[in-house]
């Protein structure tokens, strides 16, 4: 399959990146942080690719949705997303140095992860055919990547209150503002999310929201960045209280995602999703 | 005297943000609860898990339905509630924030902001003004001129932004209790063929009137060439009002039938018996193909053969049936698999070779029948809530002020501009560059 030959590879780049980037995070030198982004760019376009062969390949087998139907499509959907928001930052004025080295330890640990898991392409059940899906999970992930990178940026945050003598050349106020933007964004996502998957589960069988552990993990998470942003924006709450709230959220999305069909049972057991 | 301050000070404690920080944190916790302890299990295995007295307690407090329990309504009942009172809370500032446009009264108030910009020319002062105007204007703010500045507004819709989110929440919440009102969730089996005017609830199984008369004519089982993945569950379903055809189609999952605020939704099927099946038969090198419907009984070469009993899975082996095979006064049963590996399992009990060469089960269809008249009103909710938030985030309130007059024979230009801490103040040299651009 062609697509894994694209997947599988995205990972040395990824690599390769995250190594310059650490070096950059010691050194500080921009021409490592360029060579960081070039790679990132890299393993961005090869994922991209891999998914369009990937498509194709499930056009082959009668699938004709988007493919992120198992836990091995989504996972690659999460680096791409984490990997999109990254360059996002990288290219806009709030240079994410050193929020991007934390982040691509991210990307590797699902890579290495996902390399592990079935990786076939199937045929869809019924219940998976649906364009809802494709809208849902695509919304969702990249809600969930803009969280990992608020994360990111909230460790860094943290360490450097801790520690005021690392990297004294970034202000503090950087990382915050990083992961403000990152958790609106992802609270919009989340929201989407939340909202097409209730428009699936209507069209699929009748009933928007039925307290379902994916569901119901969901609203928990929503929740707690509805504290983040409320305490943030009203309160005027800063720093490393907002960080630490970034952090729970971030854990509370994992278990989401993962945590839910691994511990929990529910609706969303087909295809380990 | 004491009870005005009483009054008063519920008021601040219910329409505060701390309450609603509190409140997120509570449900989210509770919530939580709810999915580490299943819900809606028969009581025997809480009674198990707690013991008699725990779980009488326990479900007195309606931990085994938490999301449905009075006290966690009562909670949903404040997040709703608090967000209308912080809103009107919030009201005042609002609309002070649109009705007095500026605090600064005058042009040397403008260095205080976080940039600033001077610059002289020689051009008449009118000239300048009207420039001024026209680049505001073209840059989309609002102009509102006193005597002695110019003051422009940009993106003041951003503060509406989180009245419109909050709006949509509370439209959701109105449309999730209309359905919990007026809706219901229903079942009923219908084998093919088969018609019904009632349903039945899902939980009570109360049976509902359904006012007309549904029909299943055909299920049918799809599955992917070569494989036992099932592509498609289809049943085609007929309506009938007094007697007519009125509507006719064919339901798969994920795409249901509407008919009078109701949706028919394939959820399930089985199988309730053999609509036909044909066998075929070796004895001593001859080959007799025989088809059978219902319990019907057959000759064949002075063999009486009927099928008693068809499984759809029979000891986890797939279909198969148990035939008996009389012949003269002997009488045998045999279980006959059509997974062909299985061929010779009967093979102790009969010489025949019986293989089944096509089996079609009679098929029910399980259908959920819903009806939601909120669920409209929850979309627009949803939709109204995400375009609040969206204009809250991504829409910024940008101010600026300019100020053209005369100093020593020549015009002065004074920029300032202010904005939300830690937004992006670059509009402000963008309009100062194409001010100077103009002149």
């Amino acid at each position: 399959m062609k697509s894994l030959l694209f997947f599988d590879r995205s990972l040395y780049p990824i690599y390769i990146a995250f190594l310059f980037f650490l070096l950059n995070f010691i050194l500080r030198k921009r021409a490592l942080n360029l060579i960081g982004i070039v790679f990132t760019w890299i393993s961005f376009l090869m994922i991209t690719t891999g998914f369009g062969f990937r498509w194709i390949e499930g056009i082959k087998v009668g699938n004709k949705y988007f493919p992120v139907t198992n836990l091995y499509e989504s996972l690659i959907f999460m680096v791409w997303a984490i990997e999109a928001i990254l360059l996002f930052f990288k290219h806009s004025k709030f240079k994410t140095e050193v929020v991007d080295f934390i982040t691509l330890i991210i990307c590797i640990g699902i890579m290495l992860w996902s390399s592990t898991l079935e990786k076939e392409v199937k045929p869809l059940i019924p219940a998976l055919q649906s364009n809802w899906l494709s809208v849902h999970v695509i919304t969702s992930f990249i809600g969930y990547a803009a969280f990992a990178v608020g994360f990111s940026a909230s460790i860094i945050h943290i360490l450097k209150v801790k520690k005021p003598n690392l990297l004294s050349q970034i202000e503090t106020e950087l990382f915050d503002t990083i992961n403000y933007k990152a958790v609106a964004f992802g609270f919009i996502m989340l929201t989407l999310g939340i909202v097409t998957g209730a428009a699936w589960a209507n069209y699929a069988w009748g009933s928007y929201w039925s307290w379902d552990p994916k569901e119901t993990w969901s609203l928990i998470t929503w929740l707690i960045y509805g504290v983040f942003l409320h305490g943030r924006l009203i309160v005027g709450w800063k720093g490393v209280k907002t960080s630490i709230i970034s952090i729970i959220g971030f854990l509370a999305t994992l278990f989401t995602y993962l945590g839910v069909n691994l511990l929990l049972s529910g609706l969303h057991s087909y295809g380990g999703l | 005297m004491k009870k005005v301050n009483f009054i008063d000070n519920l008021w601040k404690r219910l329409s505060s943000v701390k309450l609603a920080i509190w409140l997120f944190i509570i449900i989210a916790c509770i919530s939580m609860v709810g999915t580490f302890l299943v819900q809606n299990l028969p009581p025997e295995q809480y009674i198990r898990l707690f013991g008699m007295v725990g779980y009488k307690i326990m479900d007195f407090l309606g931990f085994f339905a938490l999301y449905h329990s009075f006290w966690f309504r009562f909670l949903l009942l404040n997040f709703a509630n608090n967000q209308i009172l912080c809103s009107i809370e919030r009201l005042p500032s609002l609309i002070n924030f649109f009705k007095t446009h500026t605090s600064i009264k005058d042009p040397s108030g403008f260095k205080n902001f976080s940039l600033y910009f001077e610059y002289k020319t020689d051009k008449p002062v009118e000239t300048i003004k009207r420039r001024v105007e026209e680049v505001l204007k073209n840059n989309g703010f609002k102009i509102y001129s006193t005597e002695k500045f110019f003051y422009g507004r940009k993106g003041a819709i951003s503060r509406v932004g989180p009245y419109i989110t909050h709006l949509g929440i509370l439209v959701i919440f109105i449309g999730a209790f209309i359905g919990s009102l007026f809706g219901f969730r229903a079942r009923v089996n219908l084998p093919e063929g088969e018609s019904t005017n009632m349903i039945y609830e899902a939980k009570t199984l109360t049976p509902i009137p359904l006012g007309f008369v549904i029909k299943c004519v055909d299920f049918k089982l799809e599955k992917y060439p070569d494989s036992d993945v099932p592509k498609e569950y289809i049943s085609e379903l007929e309506i009938y009002e007094g007697g007519k055809l009125v509507l006719k189609k064919k339901i798969e999952v994920n795409h249901p039938l509407s008919y009078r605020g109701m949706r028919f939704y394939q959820a399930s099927y089985g199988t309730y018996g053999l609509k036909e099946i044909i066998l075929t038969l070796k004895k001593e090198n001859r080959t007799f193909e025989v088809s059978f419907t219902s319990d019907e009984e057959k000759q064949v070469d002075g063999l009486a053969i009927k099928v008693e009993k068809f499984f759809e899975n029979y000891i986890n082996l797939g279909p198969a049936v148990i035939l008996s095979i009389t012949e003269g006064e002997n009488k045998k049963l045999i279980p006959v698999f059509q997974d062909k590996r299985m061929g010779d399992i009967h093979k102790g009990i009969s010489e025949l070779d019986i293989e089944i060469k096509g089996l079609e089960p009679l098929y029910y269809t399980g259908l959920e029948v819903t009806k939601d008249p909120g669920v409209n009103i929850v979309w627009a909710g949803c939709i109204i809530g995400i375009i609040g938030m969206i204009i809250a985030f991504y829409v910024t309130v940008r101010k600026i002020y300019i100020s053209v007059f005369e100093k020593d024979g020549k015009s002065l230009i004074m920029i300032g501009g202010s904005v939300l801490k830690g937004k992006n103040l670059d509009f402000v040299e963008e309009i100062y560059k194409q001010l100077k651009g103009g002149i």
